[in-house]
C-alpha cells in the first residue's frame, strides 16, 4: 500500500481508531495483522518472502540466545544461516539479472561460450529494508547487545511494522521492540504531532516531488549531445530536490503514522542540503541507512568493535574517529560506499555514485589535515558552498540511465566550452532556482527564526493556521491515484 | 519539524480550508484538458460530417471507435488524414453556424468520394503526429495526409499520457524500426491508463490497492463534487503560476520563443521518420507552414524562422510524394483575434498568434483545397 492514496487514509483511520479503542494486549495483534494486510495490498503472494526472512532470524536468534558465547563455532554457524538466507533473497530478487548479465559479458570477452539465462524477477517491495533489519537484529543478538525476543508477535510486529516497512527508516530492535512491547497510553499530542508530520510528508511528496518528476524524466531522456554544462548542473540540482522531497516526504509520513500510535521512530533526514562537508552530509541524509552501514559494515571492516546499537547519528562521525590504521580506514571507506551504492540498485551507475562519495570524503580528510591551522573566514559557509554543488552532482550517476550517459554528462561539467548555451525550456531553470531558494529559506526559518515566531503567540497562530491550511489544500488538490516513491525501487 | 502546533491551530486551519474550498464544492463543468491552452476568446471546435464526428482532440478509446464507425457508415472510403494542434480545433470569436477548415474539406471532398479524418492535439509535437499516423494507418486506408509544420511545436517533446488513454489501454505499439518508433514505444510501455471513471481502466492486471483505489475514486467522483473538481483546481493552480511567472518575468504573447536544441532534434528526427514511412506507404502528403499573424511582430526571431522554413523546404524536397506549401501569409491580420488567458477572464488581453477566426479557416481551406484536389485528381 502506498501512503499517498485515499486507501491508505481510510486504512490509517481504521487502524489508529481501533488501536486506541482495543485493550493493550490486542493492540500488538492489530499492528501485526494490519502490517501484513498493508503489505498484501501490493502483492499478497510476496508476503511469504518477507515472512520467510523474518522467521529465519527469529529462530536463529533464539538459538543464538541459548548458545554460550564460548561456542563460537555454533554461533558463527547460526549467524551464517541468517546472512545466507537474507543476502540470498536479496541476491536472487535484486541482483540475479545484474550478476548474470555481467558474467555473460565477461565470458564473451574471454571467448567462453557459456551463458547464464537472463531472468527478470519482480523485486518485492521493501526487501532491501526488511532484510537489513532482520540481519541487524541477528547480528545484535550475536554481539550480545540485545536479548532475542521470544514473543513472535512482538518480533513480527517489529519487522513488519507498516509505517516503516517498505522504505524505512531502517529500525533497530533495541529502539522499537521495547515500544511495541510497552505500548504507551493515549495522549492527544500523538494525534496532533502524527497528523502534522504526515501532512508535511504528503506535501513534500505529492505537491513537490511528483510535480518535479516529469521535468526530471524529460531532462534525462534528452540526447546527451544536446545538453550543456549548465543543463547538467540544473538536472543535478533538480533531481537532488526530487529525490529529497520524495524520500524525506515518505520518511515524514512514516514517522507521523507511527506517532499516531504513540511510537517514536528516529529521524531519517536533517536538512541534508545545509551540510558543510560530506562528513556532515552523511549525518543528515538517510540517517538510518547510514547508521546501519556504520555499525554492520564500515566499523567491522576497519576492525573496530561495535559496542552499541542505534539508528541515530549516521556514519558521519565514524569516518574520522574510528581508524586503527590509515590503510584499513581507506579500504573500508571505498568498500563500504561501493556496497552502499550497489544496495541502491543493481547497476554500475550506483557503484560509481558510491565511489564518488568515497573519493570526496577521502579528499576531505586530506584537505582537512592540511587546512586545519588556516584561518578561513566564514568556514561553514565556504564549506556549504563547496559541499552542496558536489553533493548535487553525485545525483547524476544516481539518476542517469547508463554509465556512458554519466561520463558524458560529467564530462560536460569539466569542459569550459560547454558553459555557453542553455538547452532546456526556460521554466526548468526557473523552477530549479526557486526550489533552491525554498529549501534554503525553509532551513533558515526552521533553524533560526522558528523560535522567535513561536514566542509571539498571535504571530505563531497566524503563521501556523495559514501554513497548514495551505498545505492541506495543496495536498487535497494534488493527491492523485498511485504515484510510487523513488526509494520503493530499492 | 520543531514548531509547536496546538489542537486549536490545527482545528482552525481545517476550518479555513473548508471555507476556502466551499465555493468549489458545486458540481461544475469539468474543464477539458484539450482546451487548456486556449484563451477565453477562443472556442474549441471539432469537425463533424453527416452527423458523425470526423475530428477528435484526444485519443480516448470511445472517440477512436466513433471515428472508425463513422468511416464505415460512409462507405469505407479513402481517407485524408489531418494532424495538427489547437489551431485546427479552435475558432477565435466563434459564432453559431461557423466551422473549421477540416469540416469544409470534408464537405468539398464528399463528391470525390474521399473521407477526411482529423486528429489534433493541443501543442502537438511531430512525435505525436508520427504516432497518430502510425495508429490510423492500421485502421483506415490513408491515401493523403495534411501536416502543418509549426515552429512552436518543435519546442514540445514526448507523449502525453492523459491525451493518449485509448492507445495506452489498447497497449498500442508502433510497428517500425525507426529511431522515433523505438523511443515512442519505450514511452508507451511505461504508461498506465489513469485509474479513473472516465476511461474505465481494466482492473484485472491491477494490484489490490489499485483496484480498491479506483473504486474509491470513482465513488468519490460521483458523490462529492469537490473531489470531482480537483482536476479543475489543479489546472487553475498551474494557470495562476503560469500567469505569475509571465507577470514577474515580463513574458507575453509577443515574447520571442527560442529553439530548444534537444526537443528540436527529436522532432526533426520524427519528421524525417514520418516522411520515410509515408513514402514507403505510398501516401501523398501536403506539408505546409501554417498561417502566422504577420501584421504584428511575430514571436520568433526572424532569422530563426527563415532558417526553419528553409530546413523544412529542403527536407521535403527529397520526397517525390510530398508537396510543400508556405501558407504563413494566407490569413490576414483582421482574421486573427485576441487571447485572454488567466483565471476567470482576469488576464490581460494579448495578441493571439495561433488561433484565427472563421474567416481564417476559410482562407486556409481555400489554400489547401486546390493542391489537395490535384493530388486526388492528378489528371
Amino acid at each position: 500500500m502506498i501512503f499517498n492514496s485515499v486507501t491508505f487514509f481510510i486504512f490509517i483511520v481504521l487502524v489508529v481508531g481501533l488501536y486506541w479503542v482495543l485493550p493493550n494486549k490486542a493492540r500488538l495483534w492489530l499492528i501485526f495483522i494490519s502490517s501484513v494486510v498493508f503489505y498484501g495490498f501490493w502483492r499478497w503472494e510476496y508476503l511469504s518472502v518477507m515472512l520467510a526472512s523474518a522467521a529465519t532470524d527469529y529462530f536463529t536468534s533464539i538459538e543464538l540466545g541459548k548458545t554460550p558465547l564460548e561456542n563460537k563455532r555454533k554461533r558463527n554457524f547460526l549467524l551464517g544461516i541468517s546472512l545466507v538466507v537474507n543476502l540470498g533473497l536479496l541476491m536472487y530478487f535484486k541482483y540475479l539479472f545484474f550478476f548474470c548479465d555481467n558474467a555473460n559479458t565477461v565470458f564473451d570477452l574471454m571467448g567462453i561460450h557459456v551463458h547464464f539465462p537472463l531472468w527478470k524477477v519482480l523485486l518485492p517491495f521493501g526487501i532491501s529494508f526488511y532484510t537489513f533489519e532482520t540481519i541487524s537484529y541477528t547480528v545484535d543478538v550475536y554481539r550480545g547487545l540485545i536479548k532475542p525476543e521470544k514473543d513472535f508477535i512482538v518480533y513480527g510486529s517489529f519487522i513488519t511494522f507498516f509505517p516503516k516497512l517498505v522504505a524505512g527508516p531502517i529500525q533497530r530492535a533495541a529502539e522499537l521492540v521495547g515500544q511495541l512491547r510497552d505500548r504507551p497510553s493515549f495522549q492527544k499530542d500523538f494525534l496532533i504531532e502524527g497528523f502534522k508530520r504526515m501532512l508535511y510528508g504528503l506535501f513534500l511528496k505529492v505537491v513537490l516531488a511528483d510535480n518535479i518528476s516529469p521535468l526530471v524524466d524529460a531532462a534525462f531522456d534528452q540526447p546527451t549531445a544536446t545538453m550543456s554544462a549548465l543543463d547538467v548542473w540544473t538536472m543535478a540540482f533538480l533531481f537532488g530536490f526530487q529525490i529529497y522531497f520524495d524520500f524525506a516526504g515518505y520518511s515524514h509520513i512514516a514517522l507521523g503514522t507511527a506517532k499516531l500510535m504513540g511510537i517514536d521512530i528516529p529521524e531519517n533526514f536533517n536538512f541534508p542540503y545545509s551540510a558543510i562537508s560530506f562528513k556532515d552530509f552523511w549525518k543528515r541524509w538517510h540517517i538510518s541507512l547510514s547508521s546501519w552501514i556504520r555499525d554492520y559494515l564500515y566499523l567491522p571492516l576497519t576492525g573496530t568493535k561495535v559496542l552499541t546499537t542505534t539508528g541515530k547519528g549516521g556514519i558521519g562521525e565514524s569516518i574520522e574517529e574510528n581508524a586503527p590504521t590509515q590503510k584499513k580506514r581507506n579500504m573500508a571507506l571505498f568498500a563500504t560506499w561501493a556496497i552502499m551504492g550497489l544496495w541502491h540498485g543493481a547497476n554500475w551507475t550506483f557503484v560509481f555514485w558510491g565511489v564518488y562519495h568515497a573519493t570526496i570524503i577521502f579528499s576531505e580528510r586530506k584537505i582537512k589535515g592540511w587546512t586545519k591551522s588556516w584561518n578561513i573566514p566564514y568556514r561553514p559557509i565556504v564549506g556549504w558552498m563547496i559541499t552542496i554543488p558536489l553533493a548535487m552532482l553525485s545525483w547524476i550517476p544516481f539518476r542517469a540511465n547508463t554509465l556512458t550517459q554519466t561520463f558524458q554528462m560529467l564530462g560536460k561539467v569539466i569542459n569550459p566550452s560547454q558553459y555557453m548555451a542553455l538547452g532546456m525550456r526556460e521554466n526548468v531553470y526557473l523552477i530549479t532556482g526557486l526550489l533552491f531558494i525554498f529549501t534554503t529559506l525553509t532551513y533558515l526559518l526552521t533553524t533560526y527564526w522558528q523560535e522567535k515566531i513561536d514566542r509571539i503567540t498571535p504571530l505563531r497562530y497566524a503563521v501556523n493556521i495559514t501554513k497548514y491550511a495551505a498545505i492541506i489544500i495543496l495536498v487535497f488538490v494534488f493527491l492523485r491515484p498511485i504515484s510510487q516513491y523513488i526509494y520503493f525501487q530499492f | 519539524m520543531k514548531s509547536k502546533l496546538s489542537f486549536w491551530e490545527l482545528a482552525l486551519s481545517i476550518v479555513l480550508v473548508a471555507v476556502l474550498l466551499a465555493p468549489f464544492g458545486k458540481k461544475g463543468e469539468k474543464k477539458d484538458l484539450a482546451d487548456f491552452d486556449l484563451g477565453l476568446e477562443t472556442t474549441s471546435y471539432t469537425a463533424s460530417f453527416k452527423s458523425r464526428t470526423i475530428h477528435i482532440r484526444d485519443l480516448k478509446d470511445s472517440l477512436l471507435q466513433n471515428i472508425v464507425q463513422g468511416w464505415e457508415e460512409r462507405g469505407k472510403r479513402p481517407v485524408v488524414l489531418c494532424v495538427g494542434n489547437s489551431q485546427t480545433h479552435s475558432l477565435n470569436q466563434y459564432q453559431k453556424g461557423q466551422n473549421n477548415y477540416v469540416e469544409m474539406l470534408a464537405q468539398s471532398l464528399d463528391s470525390s468520394k474521399t473521407d477526411v479524418i482529423a486528429t489534433t492535439l493541443p501543442n502537438a509535437n511531430l512525435q505525436e503526429m508520427y504516432l497518430i499516423y502510425s495508429y490510423w494507418k492500421k485502421k483506415l486506408p490513408i491515401k493523403y495526409m495534411l501536416i502543418p509544420a509549426f515552429l512552436d511545436d518543435m519546442r514540445e517533446d514526448g507523449l502525453r499520457e492523459i491525451l493518449l488513454s485509448g492507445l495506452v489501454k489498447q497497449k498500442y505499439r508502433i510497428e517500425s524500426n525507426s529511431e522515433t518508433a523505438k523511443n515512442l514505444n519505450a514511452e508507451l510501455a511505461k504508461m498506465k491508463v489513469p485509474v479513473s471513471n472516465e476511461n474505465n481502466a481494466e482492473t484485472a492486471d491491477l494490484s489490490v490497492q489499485e483496484r480498491v483505489e479506483k473504486h474509491i475514486n470513482d465513488y468519490l467522483d460521483d458523490t462529492w463534487p469537490l473531489w470531482n473538481n480537483r482536476s479543475t483546481l489543479r489546472g487553475d493552480f498551474f494557470i495562476a503560476l503560469y500567469e505569475m511567472r509571465n507577470k514577474l518575468l515580463g513574458i507575453n504573447a509577443n515574447t520571442k520563443r527560442k529553439r530548444i536544441p534537444a526537443k528540436y532534434q527529436k522532432n526533426r528526427t520524427a519528421f524525417i521518420d514520418m516522411m520515410e514511412e509515408l513514402q514507403k506507404d505510398g501516401v501523398k502528403v501536403i506539408v505546409y507552414i501554417p498561417p502566422l499573424r504577420k501584421d504584428v511582430e511575430p514571436p520568433y526571431e526572424a532569422a530563426d524562422y527563415s532558417t526553419y522554413i528553409a530546413e523544412i523546404t529542403t527536407l521535403t524536397a527529397k520526397y517525390p510524394n510530398v508537396t510543400f506549401l508556405n501558407l504563413d501569409n494566407v490569413v490576414p491580420g483582421n482574421q486573427w483575434g485576441l487571447t485572454q488567458m488567466g483565471l476567470k477572464g482576469k488576464g490581460k488581453q494579448q495578441t493571439d498568434f495561433m488561433h484565427f477566426q472563421y474567416g481564417g479557416h476559410q482562407q486556409l481551406f481555400h489554400a489547401l483545397q486546390r493542391p489537395l484536389d490535384s493530388l486526388i485528381h492528378p489528371f
